[in-house]
């Protein structure tokens, strides 16, 4: 699968957590390719594995997790063999994380301008002039008026300027790869549209690949090139957004898409998943849909169906993916 | 007909104090706001955060006390009422929360927050206690094992299901959801959905609808009004309003909706609204002058009312002042 197109592989993660009622699999067989210069949405319900999966990029899990098996090779460099030192080289620097509320990821006691100089500083990014380069970022990440708001402290900012400012400080050493975990979603519906607007335009002129991580299918639809649908700790249909909104493959997405009020007329019932989501302690054999599958045969009791190509450019982990038209 | 909710001209403004007692100025969370809700009908109220939503729907259910106006639930005003008629009138209004969580008593069972206003309201003998509650469980769908679990042990869905749960016990006229379904997944959201729509046409109630989630209300409400800074800017028949969307606001905030059919760069943003806000508006205009892509010079000096866009239909904006205007009544069904 590997390919020069391909900036990160995440490849065939498994991470586990203890917890008090015992093993959590958090994560199962894991596969995720990142090409250069795209944005790649993450998507699933709560619970599904996306932060984690993201956490685990950057070797940042909790505790009283651990990753049993599984590579993230970032450029063919394995990350998790990685000792901390080098990590620190790495976080931030080639790989930069956005998380969703912005007041909680910026110092509330420190000003714009400190924040950001800090990043620069800590990391010895090589430039002429350490302020420039300051109100460059902040131009990038769309304020007209940078000089306005360098002495100002978090809490005088709106959500939406926050959060852009946290993308300036991820982006200040020209990272590789930018993860955004949930960046909208404590946002209004128009600053949202603004931000993922704005990681576009990060994209275009910076070359950057995003992962872009949300339970909202409109927000993916909206920004990401490419989709990862992951259920209960692992991946079940990856491929172009478009394709996969408009065909999807597996029972679990079609789920997703139908249970959207969107379509509906006003008064019909709107098609449910049957059952819950089911608990990672001790979670369903063989492929982790099945009991809520309405396609589901013995095969799928039994044994983890792999991600596969099903059509061009688009797999999925399923016995029976559903058919081309709807 | 009586309307079953009917809010005229309310206004709701707080203060903003400087130290203890200095006031320097107020904020006019909710501005002349007038609605109404027919019986079994469902009202949505779509806006941004800071709009005004839950201080209107802190209002109707006098939680807190408004600065004017009037709020009439089956004609009666609530401000006016008190003692029995006062704790009567509670009970045709209900309210459901977005945070189950938060607006559960972690000490108590699902059976115990059920049977509270059961109890404060004398509504049912002690001996039939047990027996409404578990009709009003398996009515919102769920189990009876269920009713001794503490909140904690419930899923997010099962604990907006047992505020759903307790909201029903006293068959209420009218119930007030504040984005019932914000903070759930999408599938637990459908089947959220369902049940009120379920609800709604066993039992013939009412409901607001807040919600910042366009597509949610117009899968959900009949009526729709659109808030900005305190004010109704857009009101109408929802599918009249989805269709034809008039005030520059409403238009602003359609375009900005995640569609999965969408892709962003078909539907960029308008420039104007991508600026920064940094001017505040006009102190005798229009609330979104500094914000709106069609402003004109008229909009600094003239504060629109709602003007009517067609039969039912209105807009606060002056690209309308050449039509008839609409003054404290809502669009009948």
């Amino acid at each position: 699968m590997t390919g020069p197109q391909e900036l990160l592989d995440v490849l065939n993660l498994k991470l586990l957590f203890r917890t008090v009622e015992g093993t959590l699999q958090a994560l199962e067989n894991v596969e995720l390719h990142i090409r250069r210069g795209e944005i790649l949405g993450l998507v699933g319900e709560t619970g599904s594995g996306k932060s984690v999966t993201a956490l685990s990029i950057l070797k940042m899990i909790p505790e009283n997790g651990r990753i049993v098996e599984g590579k993230v090779l970032l450029q063919g460099q394995d990350l998790l063999a990685q000792n901390e030192e080098e990590l620190r080289k790495i976080r931030g620097a080639r790989v930069s994380i956005v998380f969703q509320d912005p007041s909680s990821s910026l110092n509330p006691v420190y000003t714009i301008r400190s924040q950001m100089r800090d990043m620069l500083t800590s990391h010895q990014v090589e430039v002429a002039d350490v302020e420039s380069r300051v109100i460059e970022l902040l131009r990038q990440v769309g304020f007209q008026n940078p000089t306005r708001i360098l002495d100002s402290y978090p809490h005088e900012l709106s959500g939406g300027m926050q959060q852009r400012i946290a993308l300036a400080i991820a982006l200040s050493c020209s990272p590789e790869l930018l993860i955004a975990d949930e960046p909208t979603t404590a946002l209004d519906v128009v600053t949202q549209a603004q931000i993922l607007a704005l990681l576009k335009r990060i994209r275009d002129a910076t070359g950057a690949s995003i992962l872009l991580i949300s339970h909202n299918l409109g927000v993916i639809a909206m920004a990401c090139d490419r989709v990862a649908v992951m259920y209960a700790g692992s991946i079940v249909e990856v491929g172009p957004t478009v394709k996969v909104f408009r065909n999807p493959a597996h029972h679990y997405t079609r789920g997703l898409l139908n249970a959207l009020p969107r379509m509906a007329q006003k008064g019909s019932e709107l098609p449910v998943i049957y059952g819950s989501i089911p608990s990672l302690i001790n979670p369903p054999s063989g492929c982790r849909f099945h009991p809520r599958c309405p396609f589901a045969t013995e095969i799928c009791s039994r044994e983890r169906p792999k991600l596969e190509p099903c059509r061009p450019d688009q797999l999925v982990a399923c016995y029976h993916p559903a058919g081309e038209s709807q | 007909m009586t309307e079953l909710l009917e809010v005229i001209n309310l206004t709701k403004h707080f203060a903003l104090r400087s130290g203890v007692f200095r006031r320097v100025g107020t904020v006019k969370a909710v501005d002349g706001v007038s609605f109404s809700i027919p019986p079994k009908k469902t009202f949505g109220l779509a806006g941004e955060t800071g709009c005004g939503k839950t201080t209107l729907a802190k209002c109707i259910l006098r939680i807190i006390q408004p600065t004017g106006g009037e709020v009439k639930v089956e004609g009666k005003n609530i401000f006016t009422l008190r003692g029995k008629e006062l704790k009567n009138a509670r009970r045709n209004v209900q309210a459901i929360f977005q945070n189950p969580l938060m607006s559960l008593d972690p000490r108590m069972t699902a059976a115990n927050i059920i049977a509270e206003p059961l109890k404060t309201h004398h509504v049912i003998p002690k001996s039939k206690m047990y027996d409404k509650i578990i009709e009003l469980m398996r009515t919102v769908g769920l189990d009876e094992e269920q009713s001794l679990k503490y909140p904690h042990e419930l899923s997010g869905g099962q604990n907006q299901r047992v505020a759903i749960a307790r909201a029903l016990s006293l068959n209420p006229k009218l119930i007030l959801l504040d984005e019932p379904t914000s903070s759930l997944d999408v599938s637990v959201q459908a089947q959220i959905l369902n049940l009120l729509t379920e609800i709604q046409r066993k039992s013939g109630l009412g409901y607001l609808f807040i919600s910042h989630d366009l597509s949610v209300l117009r899968y959900f409400s009949d009526f729709l009004a659109i808030m900005y800074l305190g004010r109704i800017v857009e009101l109408g028949p929802s599918d009249i309003v989805f269709k034809n969307p008039s005030h520059p606001y409403t238009q602003l905030l359609l375009s900005a909706i995640p569609d999965l059919s969408v892709s962003i760069t078909s539907s960029e943003i308008k420039v104007s609204a991508l600026a920064e806000v940094l001017e505040s508006p006009p102190e005798n205009g229009c609330k979104f002058y500094p914000r709106c892509p069609v402003r004109m010079e008229k909009c600094k000096t003239t504060d629109p009312t709602l003007f009517q866009v067609e039969s039912g239909h209105h807009a606060a904006c002056l690209l309308f002042d050449n039509r008839p205007s609409l003054f404290y009544s809502a669009p009948k069904a």
